[in-house]
């Protein structure tokens, strides 16, 4: 739900886009047939849609062009099909607004297929149950209603952790009385709260005062949260939550400077991290784009932010004026007070410049997609995420990295399963095999990042054997490397059975391996996951297709191995 | 040559004087009744340095609803709040300037509490239709007058049982629609993708019931049932663009509009890759639709041409939308050395007066582009400016100076560029001085044209008139609306069109600050009433022939006025 005055360049920030020629499809030759079952019964008359998934380059995902997409009813026998379809990839959804998918918990899950020329796919079934309802009022700690705010909700999974729960497209929104109603939801046990609180990490909204995370009925302290018992349909009401307490946020004013000359850093916005009690750096990066740059003073004003730690730094990834910068990470400590006079110290980075290439083509089609891709310096010390730099190459191939701190970091460009693959990276003719050391102030040139486009492929398929994945865990994607060089590595997705399609591979030695994912990060599934994510498996491919399996066990334990 | 030496002057000079200068803008912000709101944000934006005007400040509403900006610098400012509880604050069509408020104003904010529709949908069967969205789309205002541009727009979702809850409406009259375009721009897909609106009660656009919504009044029962006829698609590609827009530019994206009311009908990101856009859904009639790309280069912006569409019961492809660059004008403001200085103890500063770009339109030009028609900014602590992200067309720079003791004396271009392809060609090539009067002739920007040395003449000395339209005969009565005009008396100024003003009044009031001194006429109009207040239309004096019509017209209603420098006139009455 929204109220809102339209901005698009909100809406699309970041998100580039490569205008190129319409290419158009011939009907295909495959097919899916399948059936939506509703509580164990066929469903008829439901709505299937089927949504080809763009795996091809053209820079970062878009927004899906949504006429791509197809929909059907189920029959009286809850059987649906789609026929006429071109190999690629599909995601095949029940749009069962009210209901949720009995298989898995993403709500807007459905199946990912990966269609083969000439397949025809039968008997994929999409289970639905009755969702659930939990619905309340919010008042703020005078009474009054809390309007146009968004609940958090989260569940109780199989272990007994209660998990972050986000909720597809219905709202989370308190409206003018107070009241919110999330409805399709799954059964299970929830707690429902309503605030921040600084383990949420930063906190998106940039306001005056800001509301102590409350959970219903009325405590801070998330143990005594009162857990809300849903079934299949049913419906939790009264389920209110009185604030607490409503705090004030804080300002922080101060200068960027260059740290060698003392002269003001102009036009950089400031970014910001929050520093957890535990002393962990965590949640992310804020740089508020609403805010404005350092002015000619190389003065800098952040707005609304609430007491506690953060670190601070000069973030000149948006501002092309002040690219040439990095900063120090400054911290800061706001205990319920503005803070004046923050200093932060900008230095000039080195920078890396070459050009990237194609091997082994010169169709202008195939080339014409570097422009599409991010060269992406990344830092390898997870406390410089911050830190690194990205460049698209110009049509001629040529980039440059800039503003670059002192470090150990990759160029990597992030390459679809389809087109263009990284495999080389070559400074003065030589290979780089462990990315680069980027020293102060030091201009590296002549880098060249070579790319392939070859016509082998992986067709592979992943078993997941020795039991179930717990709830909430997933294995999104295979992460595939080309070895014996300075390959980066990239990710594909896996299909709901388990198959994933690597196409546009030169000859060489490939790494695959499952890429496994959790909202939650106990430790318990922080080393299933590490458990998963090991589970390597090395393809040689030549030409044409080579076909490759990975088994991941879950019945061995690390320690078996 | 020898002006040309005193701006350099005033250029030296005027920056010490406004970096001096900071000061407050305190205010209130209150409800219709005058009971204080407090807890309300209160942001406080500049135009300075900036096409669109970033947050600077933020503050918070306390318990008698004040809040207060200090130690700011002497620009000038706009003031937004959110966090509004339910309340409305006032909104402005897109062509009309938002006020702005200097250091040194005290100033209150009447929010308005927002009235509120609900009621509940489903489909033929009465199975709730859930997940939907509603729009409440306003068509006419609390007075009765038409409204055509949507601003700002109001959806809300369905929930599990088909009950949807749109508040914080204005007052005014409304008709409200299931799966309306506007409201889907992204997201998932839905089970009633392609479905065309259905109106409330179980309506097309054209037999909707119309709903009248009064300030913090509930409209309940307003309950839709979905009819499932299927729109139509229109669909194409957006070409040009890319490479050449600066470092960073953003995704282009389409926007479609019902032809001529401007109702949004649909925004679509262009798919990655290809360009791609489609609009699913759309009922028969006419349509306009434009493409754009942002870009962190504010010279990066790209436009493409409107593109009119007729859908007819079928689907319209194969739609290219070409992006062209955007135009821009820049130059620099100057204050004159004047004989007149009204108050010599006043410390304006050029910082504090804002250009605003219009774009001279016919009220049956594009919906599409009304919104891009105008740019406001405040020029740097030189007096430079630039307005960019310009339509192509023919623009005006009109200004809002700070006080009363400013006027524009010239706007020029052309003294010191050396650029022919600049605008008002026509009369151009024939002066002598090689200069073109803006003021006279307006700016003729084509796409992605750059504009540059435009002069604005700023002088100390303007009169102001304050003054009431009283009925001709004691107890007559006036029309609901009615336009007053202020027009020069001298021959020599008739072409002088920064001399002629003209004021919309609805109580008989009216005010024209920052005059040139001079003799006057004034002459009153009524307004039709079928003319809509969503859209300023363009002054009558830009256009010649006009000009010369209201001219004679306001010479034989013999109402001359003479207004000296720095004068003040307080309750002027014109009979009417």
């Amino acid at each position: 739900m929204f109220k809102h005055t339209f901005s698009l360049l909100a809406l699309s920030f970041l998100l580039t886009v490569q205008l190129a020629a319409q290419t158009v499809q011939k009907p295909g030759t495959a097919s899916i047939t399948g059936r939506v079952i509703l509580k164990g019964e066929p469903a008829a008359g439901a709505s299937v849609g089927l949504q080809p998934q763009q795996t091809s380059a053209g820079g970062a995902p878009g927004f899906p062009d949504r006429s791509k997409y197809s929909r059907t009813k189920t029959d009286a026998e809850g059987r649906f099909s789609f026929s006429s379809l071109n190999a690629g990839q599909y995601r095949i959804v029940a749009l069962a607004p009210g209901f949720v998918s009995a298989d898995d918990l993403q709500l807007a899950g459905g199946k990912l297929v990966n269609l083969a020329d000439g397949e025809n796919l039968e008997n994929v079934e999409l289970r639905l149950k009755p969702g659930a309802v939990i619905t309340g009022r919010v008042t703020d700690p005078v009474g009054n209603p809390v309007v146009e705010k968004t609940v958090q909700l989260s569940k109780m999974d199989t272990r007994g952790n209660f998990v972050r729960f986000g909720v597809g497209y219905q709202s989370l929104t308190t409206d003018d009385r107070g009241v919110y109603r999330v409805h399709s939801l799954p059964a299970g046990k929830y707690k429902i709260s309503l605030g921040y609180s600084q383990q949420d990490g930063f906190r998106p909204e940039i306001s005056r005062q800001y509301y102590v995370k409350t959970f219903h009925p009325n405590v801070i302290d998330e143990k005594e949260a009162k857990i809300i018992e849903l079934r299949d349909g049913s419906e939790a009401t009264d389920i209110d939550i009185k604030i607490v307490e409503a705090k004030k946020t804080y300002d922080v004013f101060g200068r960027v400077i260059e740290a060698a000359t003392g002269q003001p850093v102009v036009g950089v916005r400031i970014g910001q991290m929050p520093v957890q009690p535990t002393g962990n750096v965590s949640g992310g990066v804020m740089t508020a784009m609403a805010s404005m740059p350092t002015d000619t003073q190389g003065d800098f004003h952040l707005q609304g932010l609430t007491s506690g730690k953060y670190l601070l730094f000069a973030d000149s990834r948006f501002d092309s004026v002040a690219a040439d910068f990095y900063s120090d990470q400054t911290p800061v400590e706001i205990n319920e007070s503005d803070v004046v006079g923050v200093e932060i110290r900008a230095h000039r980075g080195g920078s890396i410049s070459g050009v990237a290439v194609v091997e082994g083509t010169n169709d202008p089609a195939i080339l014409k997609q570097l422009t599409s891709l991010n060269l992406n310096l990344i830092y390898r010390a997870s406390n410089e995420s911050s830190s690194g730099r990205n460049a698209r190459p110009a049509a001629n191939g040529t980039f440059r990295l800039r503003g670059l701190k002192p470090g150990k970091a990759d160029i990597r460009a992030f390459t679809p399963a389809e087109g263009l693959k990284q495999i080389r990276i070559e400074h003065n003719g030589a290979p780089v095999t462990d990315g680069f050391d980027i020293q102060a102030g030091e201009n590296l040139t002549n880098v060249r990042v070579v790319f392939g486009y070859g016509t082998a492929a992986i067709r592979g398929q992943l078993k997941i054997i020795g039991g179930v994945l717990p709830e909430g865990v997933q294995v999104t994607a295979i992460t595939v490397k080309l070895l014996g060089g300075s390959a980066s590595n990239f990710n594909v997705a896996v299909d709901s059975r388990g198959q994933f399609l690597v196409k546009n591979l030169t000859a060489g030695e490939y790494e695959v391996k499952p890429f496994a994912f959790s909202m939650n990060r106990t430790p318990e599934i922080a080393a299933l996951l590490d458990q998963i994510n090991k589970t390597a498996q090395r393809v040689t491919v030549g030409s044409g297709e080579t076909p490759a399996e990975i088994t991941v066990d879950l019945s061995r334990k690390e320690n078996d191995r | 040559m020898k002006t040309r030496i005193l701006i350099l002057l005033i250029a030296l000079f005027l920056p010490v004087s406004a970096q001096q200068q900071r000061g407050t803008i305190t205010g209130r912000v209150v409800t219709d009744e005058g009971t204080p709101l407090s807890g309300v944000t209160v942001m406080l934006a500049s135009y300075n340095g900036s096409a669109s005007p970033s947050t600077l400040k933020r503050a918070l509403t306390d318990q008698e609803g004040n809040f207060q900006f200090t130690n700011l610098a002497a620009h000038s400012y706009t003031i937004n709040v959110t966090e509004t509880l339910g309340y409305v604050a006032p909104s402005y069509p897109p062509n009309v300037p938002r006020p702005v408020y200097r250091i040194g104003e005290n100033v209150t904010l009447r929010l308005t509490r927002g009235g509120v529709i609900t009621g509940r949908v489903t489909y033929a069967n009465g199975d709730p239709m859930i997940g939907v969205y509603v729009s409440a789309i306003r068509i006419r205002d609390a007075n009765g007058a038409p409204i055509n541009i949507q601003s700002p727009f109001l959806a809300r979702m369905t929930d599990d049982r088909g009950v949807y809850r749109v508040y914080g409406v204005s007052a005014g009259t409304y008709v409200v629609a299931v799966n309306q375009g506007g409201a889907i721009f992204y997201g998932q897909q839905t089970p009633f993708d392609g479905d065309a609106p259905t109106y409330y009660p179980s309506a097309t656009r054209d037999t909707a019931v119309e709903i009248q919504v009064q300030t913090g009044i509930e409209s309940s029962g307003i309950d839709i049932r979905h009819r499932s006829e299927r729109g139509f698609a229109v669909s194409g590609k957006i070409t040009g663009g890319s490479e050449s827009t600066g470092p960073r530019s953003f995704a282009a994206s389409a926007i479609i509009r019902t032809f001529p009311t401007g109702l949004n009908a649909g925004i679509a990101i262009a798919e990655s890759g290809t360009g791609g856009f489609s609009f699913l859904g759309l009922p028969d009639g006419e349509y306009e639709l434009v493409a754009e790309m942002g870009s962190s280069d504010s010279d990066g912006n790209q436009l493409s041409e409107p593109r009119r569409v007729a859908v007819r019961g079928s689907d319209v492809t194969g739609i290219e939308l070409r992006l062209m660059p955007m135009a821009s004008i820049a130059g620099k403001v100057v204050l004159e050395p004047s004989p007149n200085v009204c108050d010599p103890k006043a410390k304006s500063s050029l910082e504090e007066l804002t250009l605003i770009s219009r774009r001279e339109e016919k009220p049956t030009d594009s919906p599409a582009l009304l919104q891009r028609y105008q740019v406001v900014l405040a020029p740097d602590d030189k007096g430079e400016f630039k307005l960019n992200r310009l339509a192509a067309g023919r623009y005006r720079i009109e200004t809002n100076l700070p006080g009363e003791n400013w006027f524009v004396k010239a706007i020029s271009s052309g003294a010191s560029a050396a650029s022919p392809a600049r605008a008002g060609t026509s009369t151009a090539a024939t002066k002598p001085a090689n200069t073109t009067d803006l003021a006279k002739l307006g700016a003729l920007l084509k796409s992605g044209e750059r504009l540059t040395g435009v002069t604005f003449t700023i002088a100390d000395g303007a009169a102001s008139l304050r003054g009431k339209i009283a009925p001709a005969k004691d107890g007559g009565k006036l029309p609901s609306r009615l336009r007053v005009f202020l027009v020069p008396a001298e021959a020599t100024a008739t072409d002088d069109v920064l001399r002629y003003g003209e004021a919309l009044t609805s109580d008989g009031s009216f005010v024209f600050t920052n005059f040139a001194p001079g003799k006057y006429w004034l002459l009153a109009k009524p307004v039709a009433d079928a003319e809509p207040t969503d859209r300023m239309p363009s002054p009558v004096a830009w256009d010649a022939a006009e000009r010369l019509k209201l001219r004679k017209a306001a010479e034989a209603a013999k109402t001359e006025i003479e207004l000296k420098p720095c004068q003040r006139v307080k309750d002027h009455v014109l009979r009417y």
